[in-house]
């Protein structure tokens, strides 16, 4: 064998490579310090948890501290109710965000769609506009919208349509609209690829053997652009799952979302072990609709053109 | 009337078109639509009559497929009107019309099966599952596609696809089908044994059929009337005959079939209804078949004449009178069943002429580079003003 005819087996090998150490480096290592976290005991000391290992130390005190990793954060986390509650109205919260998401986001992108071919790129760019200014800054400015004597209220009792303000600060509606205007863009943007890319002409074969606007929707485009709606959906729910600052600065205090219970744990208690139980729950929690996405997208491609 | 009959009214029963007192099933007035600058279709007027098979035809961007879409309704017409059975359909939706269309991309879905695909129009008018299974067996059966029901469309080949569409399109038995170059993807032979098809299933149905083309001889094969479209105008309508035999200008002339085009000078007419025309490239003169509509001495005027029309006689005749003119043959093609000569003639200009192999023949002294006669047959050769 020369150079010349290994060399493109190697150069192939460098390509698979480099994706793998990538997520070797930034997924699986975090992943197994997490992991290894979740399963020690906490400890007033630096860092605060037992057992820490050390390498170095001698292999009996490497067996030592193996056999101190211990499933109780698992355990608390599955017994206290806090814990289950918080990872129940998260999923619901961000369940329902994301249908409101689905439901403004497939207009949005079937507008965008039917703009002359040269506005495309200019209503994208305004969908895109807001990442331009801090996420926290964004959803602060809620505050001053929706609080008692905020803008909403104030149009409302100008108009003569309440006397007392209503409550929106603080309440699950405020974190689904919070969520919902957080996480627009990332509902439209695939929303509108799966869309646009979809032949008009199939839309017009609809109509045209009569289907009525809605029906053509339901009949043809949502089923051809669903792989779009599941990507928006994935990406705007797994980010709401755990989202902080939205419940924080616009949920109640007795509001518990996984992610900012989360944030407590670690920061606040500093039980980094707990924190950490949390985590791994919420990723078991994530996986399977991303592996039922996984599976769809295969299946999907094994039948496409 | 009586060349209506020699070319074309025989091969048919039925000219509902000819008869004044037949009532269209569509009226199309004074149509027009505008895409900003560019009016795609410009002031159409036309009547289409009950189970006729018309043909759109014309070069492309001449504004065919935005005529058939105003007729489907996703065209709104800017101006004039298109009626149906005498209804103006101008506020009605695609989906409350009474035509159906045959898409150039087929447009099937792709997620649903061949039968979902042909039941899909049968589902939306609310038929009972068995009657809908029953009417797509039988469409299968009509476009002989059997058997690939449960076939999804990225398992088809072209020529299925096509034959999905076409019975999609039929499924709900409408009035006017609209196909929109319904063959264009097709391969040559495929393409002349569907239009055969095509003509046979639009007899069973009795539908009409509105075809748009681009290609002349599928027109010529298919249709009763054809339109000639060009630059959003319709310049003329007729029978496959008229249209080959009475162009009404040198484009439609040109657009149909090949021909020879030579500029005249209309001198004066004959007894028996001929013109006599001046013509440089004809030296010896030049006479023709009279059209309809005055022609005053002095008019220029356009002859044309096809190439099956003229003669090619070997050697230069010295009697060479009207009618008749000196060449070179400058290139044979043989065809099989034509012959066509490019025969150069003394002023340089390039003519036609084709000659049927009939084998009895055998013409001799027609090589190339031999001097030639060639003698146009005066009542083929056609006067356009236009
Ligand atoms: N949606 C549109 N917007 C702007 N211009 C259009 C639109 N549709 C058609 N046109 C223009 O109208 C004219 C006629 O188009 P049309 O598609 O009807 O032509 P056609 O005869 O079907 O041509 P082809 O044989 O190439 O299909 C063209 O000049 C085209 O550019
Ligand atoms: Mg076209």
């Amino acid at each position: 064998m020369t150079r010349a005819a290994r060399s493109p087996g190697w150069s192939r090998a460098w390509i698979a490579a480099v994706p793998a150490l990538w997520l070797a480096a930034l997924f699986l290592a975090p992943f197994a310090i997490v992991a290894k976290l979740s399963l020690s005991s906490p400890a007033t000391a630096q860092p605060p948890y037992t057992p820490v290992f050390d390498l170095f130390a001698g292999l009996e005190r490497l067996t030592a501290d193996l056999s101190a990793l211990t499933l109780a954060n698992f355990t608390t986390v599955f017994t206290d109710v806090l814990y289950v509650d918080a990872l129940l109205s998260s999923l619901r919260l961000a369940g329902v965000a994301t249908l409101v998401l689905l439901l403004i986001g497939y207009p949005a992108a079937m507008a965008l769609s039917r703009l002359p071919e040269r506005w495309k790129p200019f209503g994208l760019a305004l969908v895109i506009l807001p990442f331009w200014t801090s996420f926290l800054i964004r959803i602060y400015a809620w505050i001053g919208i929706l609080r008692p004597e905020g803008y909403v209220n104030g149009v409302l009792r100008w108009l003569g349509l309440i006397d007392e303000p209503i409550l929106f600060l603080n309440t699950d509606f405020a974190i689904v609209l919070g969520l919902v205007y957080a996480y627009l863009p990332f509902m439209v943007l695939p929303l509108f690829a799966a869309v646009d890319r979809l032949d008009p002409s199939l839309a017009e074969a609809a109509a045209d053997l009569g289907c009525p606007p809605w029906k053509t929707f339901w009949l043809v485009t949502l089923p051809l652009s669903l792989p779009g709606a599941a990507a928006g959906a994935l990406l705007v729910f797994i980010p709401s799952l755990g989202e902080i600052i939205v419940p924080d600065l616009l949920g109640g205090s007795d509001t518990l979302m996984i992610g900012r219970t989360l944030w407590s744990e670690f920061f606040s208690n500093r039980d980094w072990p707990l924190a950490s139980a949390l985590a791994i729950l919420l990723l078991m929690v994530l996986l399977p609709p991303i592996i039922l996405w996984r599976r769809l997208e295969a299946r999907r491609w094994s039948t496409a053109p | 009337m009586d060349s209506e009959r020699q070319f074309g009214a025989d091969r048919r029963p039925l000219a509902p078109w000819a008869d004044p007192a037949a009532r269209p099933l569509i009226s199309i007035r004074n149509a027009e639509r505008r895409f900003g600058a560019v009016t795609a279709v410009d002031g159409v007027s036309l009547d289409l009559f009950s189970g006729e098979m018309f043909c759109l035809l014309g070069p492309s961007g001449c504004g065919k497929t935005t005529l058939l879409r105003m007729l489907a309704g996703f065209e709104p017409v800017d101006a004039g009107s298109i009626l149906l059975d005498g209804v103006d359909q101008g506020g009605l939706a695609p989906h409350q019309r009474q035509t159906n269309m045959m898409f150039q991309s087929y447009a099937l879905f792709p997620h649903l099966t061949v039968a979902a695909n042909i039941g899909f129009g049968l589902k939306q008018q609310g038929l009972a599952r068995a009657v809908i299974r029953a009417r797509v067996a039988e469409l299968m059966a009509l476009v002989q596609i059997d058997g690939l029901a449960e076939r999804k469309p990225h398992q088809l080949s072209g020529g299925q696809k096509q034959r999905v569409a076409l019975a999609r399109a039929l499924a709900r038995q409408p009035k006017v089908l609209l196909l929109d170059e319904p063959m264009a993807a097709l391969d040559a032979r495929i393409r002349a044994e569907t239009q055969r098809e095509l003509k046979q299933i639009q007899h069973r149905t009795g539908a009409t059929f509105v075809v748009v083309t681009h290609d002349q001889s599928e027109a010529m094969a298919m249709a009763d009337r054809i339109g000639v479209m060009q630059g959003g105008r319709l310049v003329q309508v007729g029978t496959p005959a008229d249209i080959y035999e009475r162009p009404v200008s040198r484009a439609v002339a040109r657009f149909v079939g090949n021909i020879n085009l030579f500029e005249a000078v209309v001198q004066g007419e004959t007894a028996d209804g001929l013109v006599v025309l001046a013509c440089p490239a004809i030296p010896g003169g030049l006479s023709a078949a009279r059209p309809f509509g005055q022609l005053a001495p002095g008019q220029p005027v356009a002859v044309a004449v096809r190439p099956e029309r003229m003669e090619v006689l070997p050697g230069r005749l010295a009697q060479a009178g009207p009618n008749m003119v000196h060449g070179v043959i400058g290139a044979i093609s043989y065809l099989g069943e034509l012959t066509v000569y490019s025969v150069a003639l003394a002023g340089g200009l390039p003519l036609s002429a084709s000659a049927v192999n009939d084998g009895r023949r055998a013409v001799q002294g027609l090589g190339l580079n031999a001097e030639v006669t060639v003698r146009i047959d005066p009542g083929s050769a056609m006067v356009l003003t236009a």
